[in-house]
């Protein structure tokens, strides 16, 4: 019990600060409207959000301060893929009427998901940092996080642009950076010191992904026209 | 004690063409005072049962009491004690649905949980074919109630071919294990797939296996790793079986109109279950207990023709921390642990199809003049929560003995335990985590991060003019 309340005491930076409360709501308010812009859709009308909202944000906030982000201080409760998903998509795949659609939606994000446990033997979030020592693992690891981007593309499209569904874009987009994150880091290990490394690359990371995801979205949106 | 059901004129219309089945109409009770009466006694008794099991399961939770007097014939174990939990639980599911004879119903139960007691193969077929006989027998030719004791019938010829052979009835004997052989097995497992009615899946009709002979068919199953390990091909019929039933199950569930869902919901858990019990390894059969577990809660909020309601929340396999939440994230963690992540894939993609009706059911508005939600499904939703949050303390108490006291024939390739003061972690046959569920931590981060909203929420209000 000791240990439980001690851990969350300590994890009051990681809920407030980074990498979930201020620096989620902000990052995710950013990436949604760079989002929206590459798709070409409305700026959605400024509201305080209402209590269902946050209820539904929650999770997604819990999820964020989770994420093995450095620098900040690592907990001892990591989460997985399964949990991951669960916490960002239970509101939405109520929205999905059918199973055809359900499946449409979510079977690219599975297959993705299988490829990055088979490249790493886990559906641990943190083991999506190390990089497999086997060409066929990191080939895996890389597709699986390229499939999930491109999973995500069509993911997003449902959402309405208020502040639940930037968290959740936010959540999604963070999950497919932390095996760019571990490739970085596995890369520059050479060239950053530990301490740097921590401050630069989860940015990067988020960074790549983000304008990956954007310029799949601009090339749809560009593919409809 | 019996209360008119639920009935909504557009509701009715969607589940006609999967209506309750004809017999199950039949044992409808019309309100009376003798049938009050009875139910109360059932109740008792079942009420009686479900401690018992509880009290079992503490006495049993280090070592077998084994063998007990009787001439030897009684051996109860951590599996002993959740099968009568569980029987109890259909039971009592049943007597809140107003189907089912009472009084047969809570000696089913008893029998059910007598056979799962008996240290002799050959009786506990017996008992178990009298528990279906209970349930099935109904006035009229054989063909009637034929049907629904075929699945005991398959599982007792099962058990007794086994202390044929082995020429040792007693499955706490040390010679009892020469008796598997894969006669016996196809038998059970042919059994369990009767008693689930799986044939309803070509069929395209919903199922009507009866909840009770299943489980007495899945004990059947499950008592097999008491005898020694399964072989190979044994491990990978259960499991590939158990994931076609469970994602074909799910399929027919996410089609199904949401209030008549749950015979397919059911017949998906049983899926789990068998999966559950192919993988043969000690994160397996915690996956295969859970699952059991679970069924009479989903029996209990979503039997046809389930209301809609907001409770219907907390019974998707979708919504974290549910009850069918944690027992999918056990099969994906059990797969992966035993190195199977395609199977982990199957399984995930049943989960999402099988969460469509309870969510259909949650977002549904009801007719006007009628009641949001029941209250059986209000129970189930509470329940849900409790298995789902309360999952470290269902395992640690109920769980993990099953699995130490059935090890010998379980194999090495994943184990899912407690994580003090977090939730539960999946290990693989290298004892590397796989996969993490720190449902307790979680829940008290977001009671957190729910308070901080909510002092945000009230900022908001004030600054408002």
């Amino acid at each position: 019990m000791g240990e439980l309340l001690g851990a969350i005491g300590l994890a009051w930076p990681r809920l407030l600060l980074y990498p979930g409360g201020l620096f989620a709501v902000v990052a995710a308010h950013l990436l949604g409207a760079w989002l929206r812009r590459c798709a070409g859709s409305p700026v959605p009308a400024m509201a305080l959000p209402g209590p269902a909202t946050l209820c539904h944000a929650v999770g997604t906030l819990a999820l964020l301060a989770l994420l093995p982000l450095a620098p900040a201080r690592s907990v001892p409760f990591g989460l997985d893929l399964f949990m991951a998903l669960g916490l960002l998509e239970w509101p939405y795949l109520a929205r999905r009427a059918s199973r055809e659609r359900v499946l449409r939606a979510y079977l690219p994000l599975i297959v993705a998901t299988t490829a990055l446990a088979t490249a790493t033997g886990s559906v641990e979030l943190t083991a999506l940092l190390r990089v497999p020592a086997s060409p066929q693992g990191q080939a895996l690891l890389a597709g699986g996080t390229a499939l999930w981007l491109l999973a995500l593309r069509r993911l997003l499209t449902d959402a309405s642009g208020g502040v639940a569904d930037d968290l959740r874009a936010l959540g999604l987009l963070l999950v497919a950076a932390l095996p760019v994150l571990g490739a970085l880091a596995s890369l520059l290990e050479a060239i950053l010191p530990g301490p740097l490394a921590g401050w630069l690359l989860p940015p990067a990371a988020m960074l790549i992904c983000a304008l990956a995801l954007g310029g799949m979205m601009r090339a749809a949106r560009g593919r409809a026209c | 004690m019996v209360r008119p059901r639920f009935s909504c004129t557009s509701a009715a219309r969607l589940v006609e063409p999967y209506a309750i089945p004809e017999a199950d109409r039949e044992l409808r009770r019309e309100p009376s005072a003798r049938h009050a009466g009875a139910d109360l006694l059932a109740a008792l008794a079942l009420g009686l049962a479900l401690l018992a099991g509880l009290a079992l399961a503490w006495l049993v939770r280090d070592a077998p009491l084994a063998p007990l007097r009787a001439r030897e014939l009684l051996r109860a174990d951590a599996l002993t004690a959740l099968i009568l939990i569980v029987a109890a639980g259909h039971g009592l599911a049943d007597l809140a649905h107003g189907t089912g004879r009472p009084r047969r119903t809570a000696t089913a139960v008893v029998v059910t949980g007598v056979a799962a007691a008996m240290d002799h193969l050959g009786l506990a077929g017996v008992m178990l074919l009298v528990a279906a006989w209970l349930r099935a027998a109904r006035p009229g030719p054989a063909r009637v109630w034929l049907p629904g004791t075929l699945p005991a019938l398959c599982t007792a010829a099962g058990l007794a071919l086994t202390g044929v052979v082995s020429g040792e009835w007693r499955f706490g004997a040390p010679l009892a294990g020469a008796g598997l052989n894969s006669a016996s097995f196809a038998l059970l497992l042919i059994g369990l797939l009767l008693g689930l009615d799986a044939g309803a899946l070509p069929r395209r009709r919903p199922p009507v296996g009866d909840p009770l002979v299943a489980l007495g068919c899945l004990y059947g199953l499950l008592r097999l790793y008491s005898l020694g390990p399964w072989n190979l091909g044994w491990l990978a019929a259960a499991m590939l079986l158990g994931a076609a039933v469970a994602l074909w199950s799910a399929w027919e569930a996410a089609a199904a109109p949401a209030p008549a869902a749950g015979p397919w919901l059911a017949l998906f858990m049983g899926g789990l279950a068998l999966v559950g019990a192919g993988l043969g390894s000690g994160a397996g059969l915690t996956l295969a207990g859970y699952t059991l577990l679970l069924r009479p809660v989903v029996q209990l909020g979503s039997a046809p023709p389930a209301p809609p309601g907001r409770a219907s929340w907390l019974l998707a396999t979708a919504v974290p921390l549910s009850g069918p939440f944690v027992a999918a994230w056990m099969a994906v963690a059990a797969a992966v642990a035993g190195g199977l992540t395609l199977l982990a894939a199957v399984v995930w993609a049943a989960a999402l199809l099988a969460a469509l009706p309870p969510l259909r059911l949650a977002r549904a508005v009801p007719a006007p003049g009628r009641p949001n939600g029941d209250l059986q499904a209000v129970l189930a939703a509470a329940l849900s929560l409790a298995l789902g949050a309360g999952s470290p303390a269902v395992v640690g108490l109920l769980l993990r003995p099953l699995v130490a006291q059935l090890q010998g024939g379980l194999t090495p390739f994943g184990e899912l335990e407690l994580w003090p003061w977090a939730g539960l972690i999946a290990y693989d046959a290298a004892r590397q985590p796989v996969a993490t569920l720190p449902s307790i931590a979680l829940l008290a981060l977001m009671a957190v991060l729910a308070a901080l909203c909510w002092v945000a929420l009230r900022l908001g209000a004030l600054r408002r003019p």
